[in-house]
């Protein structure tokens, strides 16, 4: 339900208002039409497509440690 | 690549099985990960508190009010009115997020328009707004912690700026006078005139005669006892009311559409027309509609309740009324630390194997699986999973 998962950004193309984020080893394309400023190296959440909030290195790596821990991160590592 | 982040959000299986132009089988297969609560189990009530709403975003306020209530509530801690209100305030705006979210970005894809992502925007910078104007130390949603007093002015400036954001982006009018539109007739006029997206929607299910498509009888989720909640949550098996919930046998719908079936505009539509699209549709713009009202008319009053959960000690259990429905939240506490968690989303409910989307589209005539696709788009998109989905069409 819900889920969010957070991703590093890795590219950025600001005439389309996307980005390329990477979630583990994983790359996705997500809108940021709904973030301000997004930088490289921002940490996102992004769902359904779209970056939701930029969030701290500190809370994506906590994120992500959780998800690891329901193994729910296997198939990427 | 693409399907291990899918594997971390899950996502909706729907077959739909054709045969001599109408549907006659429905499927749902859910890839969701329902069991996510378990990581839980063993952390500290904070550390619950910091990481669910980022787990859980796209809800996460009302993910978080759910989880502090019952969490408040197996720690013995009192209700605080005033709190409570302000929590609420936050999940509305969260609400009126989730209702932006479809009206500018996905009904524009169904008629042909550009995504209108910039109101979104707009709304998201607007609860940030509010959020630090109530709690300046950005912890809502942590026990004990009151909202301030003097951030009302920042607030009622919020409050005016997002309903002008509604007039300007949704009703073309202000909400409020949107709202008292009086039955079927000025309703479809409003439609026939609007040049935004929300208005050309109706416009849209109407030219296609698709108003009653998806009608379906079933019941509207009752209040539930807490206890009685409480006991399904805790059973060893749990896991299997939680993935197909029923009460005395039967499945319910908890949304939107269930919360403002009395409105005066939803009930007209649903005479005239049944409980489908057009009512659907219609029912999120009320929601929609009543959420700057609903804020002004609670500023400094107090509307929260002391619950009596009636559950042993250390055990607490919440009803959220989320975008998509009713959440609940159910936690035991053991020495401090989260010995159980269960999550119960309105999801479960409204994508049930014998949930409203499955009735309204058993028995569905069309012209072609082509046009079955488009017609189920809308309706899954106006009950609205809180994951990606994937149709399939089977034909006889």
């Amino acid at each position: 339900m819900c889920l969010a998962i957070p991703g590093k950004v890795v590219e950025i193309d600001a005439v389309t208002d996307m980005a390329t984020v990477s979630v583990g080893n994983v790359k996705k394309e997500v809108s940021t039409a709904l973030v301000e400023d997004v930088a490289l190296g921002d940490y996102l959440l992004i769902h359904v497509g779209y970056a939701l909030n930029k969030i701290s290195e500190e809370e994506a790596a906590n994120t992500l440690r959780l998800f690891e821990e329901a193994g729910m991160m296997e198939v990427m590592e | 690549m693409a399907n291990a982040v899918g594997n971390i959000e899950g996502r909706l299986n729907i077959g739909l099985h054709l045969s001599d132009g109408t549907v006659t089988g429905v499927d749902i297969r859910s890839s969701r990960p329902l069991q996510t609560p378990r990581i839980f189990e063993g952390k500290s009530v904070e550390e619950l508190l910091q990481t669910l709403p980022l787990l859980y975003s796209i809800c996460g306020t009302a993910q978080a009010h759910a989880a502090v209530t019952a969490c408040g509530q197996a720690l013995g801690l009192p209700v605080d009115a005033r709190q409570q209100s302000a929590r609420e305030k936050l999940v509305w705006l969260e609400t009126a997020k989730e209702h932006l979210w479809r009206v500018l970005l996905d009904w524009p894809g169904f008629i042909g328009l550009p995504p209108a992502a910039a109101g979104v925007g707009e709304m998201l910078q607007l609860i940030k707004r509010f959020r630090v104007a109530s709690y300046p130390n950005e912890r809502p949603f942590m026990p004990g912690v009151m909202p301030v007093t003097d951030g009302v002015r920042e607030m009622d400036s919020v409050i005016d700026e997002f309903a002008q954001l509604l007039q300007d982006q949704v009703f073309g009018m202000p909400p409020a006078e949107w709202l008292g539109l009086e039955g079927c007739p000025a309703l479809l006029r409003w439609a026939a005139d609007s040049r935004l997206p929300a208005g050309r929607m109706l416009q849209f299910v109407r030219d296609n005669r698709w108003d009653s498509l998806g009608s379906a009888n079933i019941g509207v989720l009752p209040p539930v006892e807490q206890a009685f909640l409480a006991r399904q949550l805790e059973r060893p098996d749990a896991g299997r009311f939680i993935a197909c919930p029923r009460l005395d046998g039967q499945c319910y719908e908890t949304s939107p559409f269930t919360r403002v079936t009395d409105h005066p505009l939803v009930a007209a539509v649903v005479a005239e027309y049944g409980a489908g699209l057009l009512a659907r549709y219609c029912a999120r713009l009320v929601e929609l509609a009543g959420i700057p009202g609903r804020l002004r008319e609670a500023a400094g009053k107090t509307t929260g309740n002391a619950v009596e959960s009636g559950l042993p000690p250390g055990q607490g259990i919440s009803q959220v009324e989320a975008a998509r429905g009713r959440l609940v939240h159910w936690v035991a506490l053991e020495a401090g630390r989260i010995a159980r968690y269960q999550i119960l989303a309105p999801t479960e409910w409204n994508f049930h194997p014998d949930g409203v989307l499955v009735q309204g589209l058993k028995g569905l005539q069309v012209n072609s699986a082509d046009q079955l696709r488009r017609q189920s788009a809308l309706l899954i998109n106006a009950i609205d999973p809180c994951v990606g989905y994937e149709l399939r069409i089977g034909q006889a």
